[in-house]
């Protein structure tokens, strides 16, 4: 049986979007420096003009010309993600000269290890009938689940997913630093849970605060994921 | 001291990546610890077609009690309503409870007031709104007066994060009111300055 508080937090991104702004190629390093102040550990990853990452060992953070996102992962990323969109909310509103937004999203992506990719499987798979899931063709097995749906209203949507998947992680090393280094990472066996909660329409700068607005954003996926998981 | 430079690729099964491709570059051996990067949210629909603004309502659904925010917005609703309330009275008639719904209104702006880090226009308009009824002479405000700050209530009510230079257009609208939005002490200090 799946249970929801046993499926912990991957990351939890905040996504805003926004018609085209060309003064992001003005702005961009005024924004950061001041971004930078109140979370000092970003360091620039990329920098073009058509799009700025920054992070910090759980933070990540984006501008672009028509969205900024930040991502957040480990203890408290609910609250730290909403945290650093507000900043970037205020900054980008003033410096770009933002007034409506076309997109507010929150994405929040939770998973639970299984010891194999059978106790994954049947973990998800009591979701749907017996039959759904059960052997199809002569011997065969689950060897996958993947279920997702969609749903809008006139103002908010939901899309939300339940994946198993066998993750693993590809180091590359060196040739030089080989003999040194072993990169034997194993494989994961997961139960993925995936929800984005999104607005539908336009939001204007003057009604919006982060923090406020990702606390419900969570809470609505927090409610729907534990009536599905029981 | 040279620092050992290793790239990773990241690989995450069946999920689709969606992150940067090129390879992650990081000092030491802290491989597993990397960042995992799929931030970008391209698995959601587009834009739907409506160009009307969501409301304050629509935005923030499911409110729970401890919200500030909610708090502060029911004071603000609260206090407007309370002033609509005093233009049943006629103050050269029932003066007293006139004043008495202009001092109720008051002391709930006093109380939304507590909730200025909402914003600096926030913190603007309740401000300038207190001062307006603190500074108001007997009889007043007018019918024109009440409705000018009901208005820039119900603004505030719309819109709560408004910008310090958009408050400051409210502002001027309760002072084009014949409003006195600024403390008194203010101008003894401005009169002293300029003496």
């Amino acid at each position: 049986m799946l249970d929801y508080s046993d499926c912990k937090i991957e990351t939890v991104t905040i996504e805003l979007r926004y018609d085209q702004s060309l003064l992001v190629w003005d702005k961009v390093g005024e924004i950061w420096a001041e971004v930078q102040t109140q979370f000092p550990e970003l360091v620039l990853q990329t920098g073009t003009p058509t799009q700025q990452a920054f992070e910090s060992f759980d933070i990540s953070a984006t501008i672009e010309m028509a969205a900024f996102r930040a991502s957040c992962r480990g203890v408290n990323a609910e609250e730290k993600v909403a945290q650093v969109t507000q900043k970037m909310l205020q900054v980008c509103a003033d410096r770009l000269k933002l007034a409506v937004f076309t997109r507010v999203g929150l994405r929040e992506i939770r998973s639970r290890k299984f010891a194999n990719m059978d106790e994954a499987n049947s973990a998800v798979s009591s979701l749907v009938s017996p039959a759904f899931a059960g052997s199809l063709v002569g011997d065969s097995r689950l060897s996958t689940f993947t279920c997702a749906l969609k749903q809008e209203s006139k103002t908010n949507g939901l899309s939300a997913s339940i994946r198993t998947e066998e993750r693993e992680t590809k180091v590359t090393i060196p040739w030089a630093f080989r003999e040194r280094i072993t990169a034997d990472l194993s494989k994961e066996c997961l139960v993925v849970v995936d929800c984005d909660y999104y607005t539908i329409g336009t939001t204007l700068r003057e009604t919006l605060n982060m923090e406020e607005w990702a606390k419900q954003a969570s809470r609505t996926i927090k409610r729907y994921w534990k009536s599905v998981l029981q | 001291m040279s620092d050992n430079v290793i790239s990773i690729d990241e690989g995450r099964g069946s999920q689709t990546f969606v992150g940067s491709l090129r390879p992650q570059v990081i000092m030491g051996a802290a491989a597993a610890a990397l960042p995992a990067v799929f931030a970008h949210v391209s698995d959601t629909p587009p834009l739907g077609a409506s160009g009307v603004p969501l409301s304050v309502q629509q935005l923030y659904p499911e409110q729970t009690d401890d919200s500030r925010q909610l708090k502060a917005l029911n004071l603000l609703e609260r206090a407007r309503i309370t002033l609509l309330d005093a233009l049943n009275f006629d103050p050269s008639g029932n003066f007293l409870q006139f004043d008495q719904e202009i001092m109720r209104a008051r002391a709930i702006l006093l109380r939304a007031f507590m909730y200025r880090d909402i914003g600096e226009g926030y913190a603007a308009v309740v401000n300038a709104v207190i001062w307006a009824l603190a500074n108001r002479k007997p009889g007043l405000p007018s019918r024109r007066q009440i409705n000018v700050i009901s208005a820039s209530m119900e603004r505030l009510i719309s819109g709560p994060y408004i910008h310090f230079d958009t408050s400051m257009q409210i502002l001027d609208d309760l002072e084009e009111a014949d409003l006195d939005i600024e403390p008194p002490s203010l101008d003894i200090l401005i009169e002293g300055y300029d003496g």
